[in-house]
């Protein structure tokens, strides 16, 4: 009977369970077993322990590169997205009713449409002879076509895109907690705009920007689909570049390598998120 | 004793500290604030006692800078301050659940006023302790809002709005989110502070208890209009209106029928001599206080026939109440719980005859 009711609580975990460990776990620690391996020319993926993959994936340059370039173009799009969803979120935690719905409804709106329709959407726009630089061409900001598509700039669209509603609902939850007898609480004790702004309102959203901030980074280290179809190869990132490693070059140790470092990266990134917030916002864990 | 304001000026005591002269506000048509003049001497505390929808917060909200009057003027200790923005008028207000700043902590809730002033560290963390302890917040300094209990927020929420020495101090429905006992705790505190401090102070409350338990003067707001103001006890005894009477206290109305020889008759055996009031013969409402009711067993000389029976009696500590089905009315009556111990209880069903001084009465013409 005791041991009933001390386990009742881990048995609703059992359809997530059943589900989550056969097919992500097991797979995942598959991955990482792999990685200790040796890739053979011949034998395929030989059982032999061997830190030989991780020596290699961190040592050469090329790896090192895409690494690199993945945390850059991570932290471009987080730190874009943040810029870009801030005044949404703002103004969605403002709005009631009927407004409101709409405006959810717009970020809710591309979650709900395939990814890959929305990049050959994407592509639509942002190609040579597309809308952008058709428009721009017939305001004549430029005369010639602007390269975006299979590109940094057109890549980083796509993933702006894709990502915004990561940052746009978090923000939009922590916006929300300052309300208007907050705000003219603080006008009341002799609180400019500005003032209210950065004593009031930044630090109550800063939960918010931290969580959208470790959506979209996460987001981004992992994006396969649309750095495949609207990057280049000139800027290679990590998972298009595990793909290739584990296909094309049959090389599942050096793959297995390259996804547990990005995966422990993904978690230590989040953890220290954690730590920082707590550390700036402890009134948030109170 | 001179007094100087913060600039160092001296202050002319008879000065009024606020005034509102013919303050108009609508809202989409719909008028809020209706034609209020407001005077308050320094250190008065006057309550804006209404209905909900009456006015009173758009009146504190305007006061605050929140709002704008359409027309009429505001003034605090002679200056006219409708153009100031809220961030400049040293004007404090108490918000109904507080308004605390959820990622500060007390102390820094306390002290947020001071650091908008650019005061020193070191006045403010002075400043600080002295509200603390005046509030008697010690050992909280450190907690965010949420580690708080209603009773410590509200604390908190007195103790930052006096921090920043306001002219002025606005309550807004301050104590509506506590438990009664609280509540009259709190009140009574507050009071005793305010009148120390001499802090000039508008509250807003729908609670007739709390303008009571706080003000020197109460203002009854009725559509969006200052219907009376006076002291506790004037707005009480000499209500203007019946409405005014009606909002305060307990008031039982009768329809009525004031003869020509002004006789005023309100139910089958029950008449008396109108007070005089100027009103015509014919349909009157008349109004009488719970209080101002007695009850008799035998007929007494203005109900005389057609006696009332007891439907309920309700004890309430100090008092009790008695209902009475009368014709078609329900009387409800109020008496010191010291008069019923002396007295042979009431039963239910029992029959009664009311008497009361017919002064204590209001007329008023009917639709």
């Amino acid at each position: 009977m005791q041991l009933r009711t001390r386990m009742a609580p881990w048995l609703w975990l059992t359809p997530a369970g059943a589900l989550l460990i056969p097919f992500f776990v097991i797979p995942v620690l598959i991955t990482a077993r792999n990685s200790v391996y040796r890739d053979d020319p011949m034998g395929f993926l030989v059982p032999a322990f061997s830190f030989a993959s991780y020596a290699r994936v961190l040592s050469d340059s090329y790896y090192l590169g895409v690494f690199g370039n993945t945390l850059v173009a991570a932290a471009i799009v987080s730190s874009i997205t943040l810029v870009v969803a801030y005044p949404f979120a703002w103004l969605l935690a403002r709005s009631s009713g009927s407004s409101r719905g709409f405006l959810l409804w717009v970020v809710y709106l591309p979650i709900y449409v395939s990814v890959i329709m929305r990049v050959f959407g994407w592509m639509v726009v942002i190609a040579d002879s597309g809308m952008l630089n058709q428009a721009l061409m017939k305001i004549g900001l430029i005369h010639h076509p602007v390269r975006m598509i299979n590109e940094v700039s057109g890549m980083t669209i796509g993933m702006i895109h894709r990502y915004l509603p990561l940052m746009i609902l978090p923000l939009m939850t922590s916006l929300q907690k300052v309300d208007d007898s907050i705000l003219r609480a603080s006008s009341n004790l002799g609180g400019g705009q500005w003032f209210t702004w950065w004593r009031v309102v930044m630090p109550i959203s800063l939960p918010g920007a931290v969580a959208g901030t470790q959506l979209v980074f996460a987001g981004v280290l992992s994006d396969y689909v649309i750095p495949t179809l609207l990057g280049t190869t000139k800027f290679q990132l990590l998972a298009p570049a595990i793909y290739y490693e584990a296909t094309t070059n049959a090389a599942w140790a050096l793959s297995g390598a390259m996804a547990t470092i990005v995966i422990v990266a993904v978690a230590a990134f989040l953890i220290t998120a954690n730590l920082i917030l707590k550390r700036v916002a402890p009134w948030a864990s109170v | 004793m001179a007094v100087f304001d913060r600039s160092g000026a001296r202050v002319d005591e008879a000065t009024p500290e606020l005034v509102l002269d013919n303050i108009c506000k609508s809202f989409d048509g719909h008028v809020a604030v209706d034609r209020c003049d407001l005077v308050l001497k320094r250190g008065e505390i006057v309550a804006l006692l209404g209905a909900s929808g009456c006015g009173k917060s758009t009146l504190l909200n305007m006061i605050a800078g929140f709002e704008d009057p359409d027309y009429g003027t505001i003034s605090l200790h002679g200056e006219v301050i409708n153009a100031i923005p809220p961030y400049r008028r040293n004007v404090a207000m108490v918000f109904q659940h507080y308004a605390m700043f959820p990622h500060l902590t007390v102390a820094d809730n306390i002290g947020y006023g001071l650091t908008a002033r650019r005061l020193s560290r070191a006045e403010i963390a002075a400043r600080v302790d002295e509200m603390v302890a005046l509030l008697q917040l010690g050992g909280l300094e450190k907690r965010y809002p949420a580690q708080l209990s209603g009773g410590q927020r509200q604390r908190v929420a007195v103790a930052r709005a006096l921090a920043v020495r306001p002219d002025m101090l606005l309550l807004d429905e301050a104590f509506s989110a506590l438990d009664r006992n609280l509540r009259e705790d709190m009140q009574l505190e507050l009071s005793l502070l305010l009148r120390r401090l001499k802090v000039t102070t508008v509250l807003v409350t729908h609670d007739q208890r709390e303008a009571f338990a706080l003000a020197d003067r109460i203002a009854i707001m009725e559509r969006g209009r200052i219907a009376q103001i006076g002291t506790p006890e004037d707005v009480y005894r000499k209500p203007g209106s019946s409405s005014v009477l009606r909002f305060l206290g307990t008031t039982n109305r009768f329809t009525g029928d004031l003869s020509d020889s002004g006789e005023v008759s309100i139910a089958p055996g029950l008449s008396f001599a109108a007070p005089v009031t100027g009103i015509g013969a014919g349909a009157v409402l008349v109004d009488i206080r719970a209080e101002d009711i007695g009850v008799s067993r035998q007929p007494t000389a203005l109900h005389r026939t057609a006696p009332a029976q007891v439907v309920l009696r309700t004890f309430l500590g100090s008092q009790e109440r008695i209902v009475l089905k009368l014709d078609t009315y329900q009387v409800v009556i109020d008496r010191p719980a010291q008069v019923a111990l002396h007295q042979e209880p009431l039963a239910i069903g029992q029959q009664v005859y009311l008497e009361f001084d017919p002064a204590s009465c209001r007329l008023s013409a009917a639709g």
